[in-house]
């Protein structure tokens, strides 16, 4: 089996599968692009993805090596969140830095997959709260003034799917 | 980026990513999200603005009042307030729908009606408007200057939707549907235009594409009668270059009311002069088969055809659907004659979409290209004959289960057992399916997807055993879909993939 070595932005190297760093969307274009050929004992510096998150990432994409490729939908809709496997779910079980540093990874490293997956679990954190228990979910601070709070609340009426 | 360390770790995430999570939220959680600080405001403002509607409808006006003020308001006041709204908003919303309200006796509400169709026409909506649907009340002719006018200054306007208010589609403005005169669209942007309740007097849209009207607006015979009296030159309604057409429901008028409109022959010169033609939709009450006829020889660039109801005179007409040799997708849901169904030349066929029709088996011989199809069985035994020789290239089985054939279901399901390339199935009426008969059923390794939809809503609760069989059968299926109203017609059956 092919190997490539991936450089974390922290310096440790990853012997890792081809097939499974193909899942990376970036990776692919870099060796396909650059002819780096999988022989090649060159290094491939992800200089945005620290070694702790790169092993997740790796860990997840081994798992789903053999997913179908996700169809990419245009439709406007709201797009379903009741369907993350328990894998994922369990995989997904981490502090709130590291989930938001997985979606920076795998927003860089262009891997639909993880992407749709992590952004589905904080879609979840949201869904149903009112502005008060986001705020308390995420630690955000209420800038508004009360007037301004109010010329939203007002304008969102206005708001409609159709 | 160390984004673990910062007091509010979830503001590291750049706005395309949080674009990306608001496409899973619904409507109400996205409007708790723009409540939650200004920055979280400020991308509501800019994802709202892509992909919500601002709706600008007195319904809406009046239960706001009641929660605000708490004292009766008048038609007046409620479009002052979507005055205010349009000029203060920092929202610069791509789509919008407006009520036109017909004039009262108040001089006050006419003016903000005014007001609001002038906002429309200036920056910043003016800038940015894609989509804008207008809901029309009798009388509002009034108006129809002013609006003439925005259309043409919107130089991003690229969706019109001219719709009926209450959502009454069989209601037209005027008695007789002759074309409003005083209403006339003229734009260089506009792709498609949605007419369900009147006529333009005029449609000059260089690139305009896609049209959809209602039946009962007669257009197919006004518009042939234009043809008829200019030797098919165009005047008032330019519609050649068109790639889609959708006609949706029924014709307004009783069958044997004289309407010159209603002229077969100027409705053949409709059809005839629409060669660009890519995807034809006719979801209305009856297709005369001349019409199918002239179809076949005059679209020859149809790539997608669907027609809910054919009535058939001429028993050979069918066959002239071999003309159309771009044909991908073919939906016929009725037949009014048992003719069998013949499919044979369309190289191109990717998906067929059946109703109770018969299909010949002598002459369904599917391309290779030919992955898709939608059946309700009818007359079995001719069906899972034809079926028999194409088996091996299906990837999507569609079956429409009537309570009639549930005894006769059995055939069709060993039939199932024999298509390896199989990966998708959908049993629509599943609670017409005796548990017994899934029973006996062989397992179906190959499938990855399935979903079941029921008949109603009570029987969605007694599917529980044949569930719980069917994932006994469906070792590589994940997770089998549930539904209730199985999506039906033209677009859903072609997006449901």
């Amino acid at each position: 089996m092919p190997t490539i070595r991936l450089q974390s932005s922290d310096g440790e190297i990853f012997d890792t599968d081809v097939q499974i760093a193909k899942c990376s969307g970036t990776i692919k274009t870099m060796l396909e692009d650059l002819g780096m050929d999988e022989g090649d004992d060159e290094v491939v510096p992800l200089p945005n993805v620290n070694s702790a998150i790169l092993r997740k990432v790796l860990q997840w994409a081994t798992f789903h090596k053999d997913d179908p490729i996700p169809v990419e939908d245009d439709d406007s809709k709201e797009k379903r969140t009741d369907d993350i496997s328990s894998w994922d779910a369990d995989f997904l079980k981490v502090d709130q830095g590291t989930l938001f540093e997985l979606i920076l990874a795998a927003n860089y490293l262009d891997i639909k997959g993880l992407l749709d997956v992590t952004c589905k679990t904080v879609a979840n954190m949201i869904k149903g709260k009112t502005p008060e228990e986001i705020r308390k979910t995420f630690n955000i601070k209420n800038d508004f003034t009360p007037a301004e709070e109010e010329q939203v609340r007002k304008e969102n009426e206005w708001c409609e799917e159709k | 980026m160390d984004i673990s360390s910062c007091v509010c770790p979830i503001n590291g995430l750049p706005p395309e990513v949080m674009y990306h999570i608001f496409d899973h939220l619904d409507i109400d959680s996205l409007k708790s999200v723009s409540l939650a600080c200004k920055r979280w405001g400020q991308l509501f403002s800019e994802y709202a603005a892509r992909r919500f509607t601002l709706s600008i409808r007195g319904e809406l006006a009046k239960t706001l009042s009641c929660h605000t003020a708490g004292r009766h308001t008048r038609g007046g006041e409620k479009i002052a307030s979507a005055a205010t709204i349009l000029q203060r908003t920092e929202r610069v919303y791509r789509k919008v729908r407006l009520e036109v309200r017909s004039p009262v006796r108040k001089k006050s509400s006419n003016e903000y009606m005014e007001t609001v169709l002038r906002m429309l026409c200036v920056p910043p909506m003016l800038q940015k408007l894609v989509v804008l649907k207008l809901e029309l009340e009798q009388d509002s002719d009034h108006y129809f200057q002013q609006i003439s006018d925005a259309v043409t200054k919107m130089e991003y306007l690229q969706e019109l939707h001219l719709l009926p208010r209450d959502a009454r589609p069989l209601w037209p403005l005027t008695a007789l549907p002759s074309p409003c005169n005083n209403l006339r669209l003229v734009s260089h942007s506009l792709t498609t235009l949605v007419l369900r309740v009147i006529l333009p007097g005029e449609i000059d849209c260089s690139n305009l594409r896609h049209l959809e009207y209602d039946a009962s607006l007669y257009m197919d015979g006004v518009v042939g009668e234009q043809y008829a009296h200019n030797r098919g030159q165009e005047s008032k309604w330019k519609l050649k270059q068109l790639e889609t057409l959708k006609i949706t429901g029924r014709d307004a008028w009783p069958k044997d009311a004289e309407t010159v409109q209603n002229r077969p022959g100027y409705k053949v010169l409709f059809y005839q002069q629409l060669t660009q033609l890519k995807k034809l939709c006719l979801d209305q009450q009856f297709i005369p088969d001349r019409i199918l006829l002239v179809v076949c020889e005059s679209c020859v660039l149809l790539e997608e055809l669907y027609i809910r109801c054919l009535r058939m005179v001429n028993n050979n007409t069918l066959r002239y659907l071999s003309n159309l040799t771009h044909l991908r997708r073919l939906g016929i849901y009725m037949l009014n004659a048992s003719v069998p169904f013949y499919v044979s030349g369309l190289h191109s066929l990717e998906m067929l979409a059946l109703g109770p029709v018969v299909l010949d088996p002598q002459s369904f011989t599917a391309p290779q290209s030919f992955k898709w199809l939608k059946i309700t069985p009818y007359k079995v035994k001719q069906m899972c004959d034809a079926i028999e020789q194409n088996l091996g290239q299906l990837e999507f089985l569609w079956i429409v289960i009537k309570s009639s054939i549930s005894d006769v279901s059995k055939e069709l399901f060993m039939l199932v057992y024999k298509m390896f390339a199989l990966k998708t199935l959908v049993l629509e009426n599943i609670d017409c399916v005796p548990t017994v008969t899934l029973a006996k059923m062989p397992r179906l390794f190959m499938l990855t997807r399935l979903a079941v939809f029921t008949s109603s809503e009570a029987a969605l609760k007694t599917i529980d055993d044949k569930i719980a069989i069917l994932a006994d059968l469906t070792p590589n299926v994940k997770r089998i879909e549930v539904g209730l109203h199985a999506p039906s017609g033209p677009d859903d059956v072609f997006r449901f993939r």
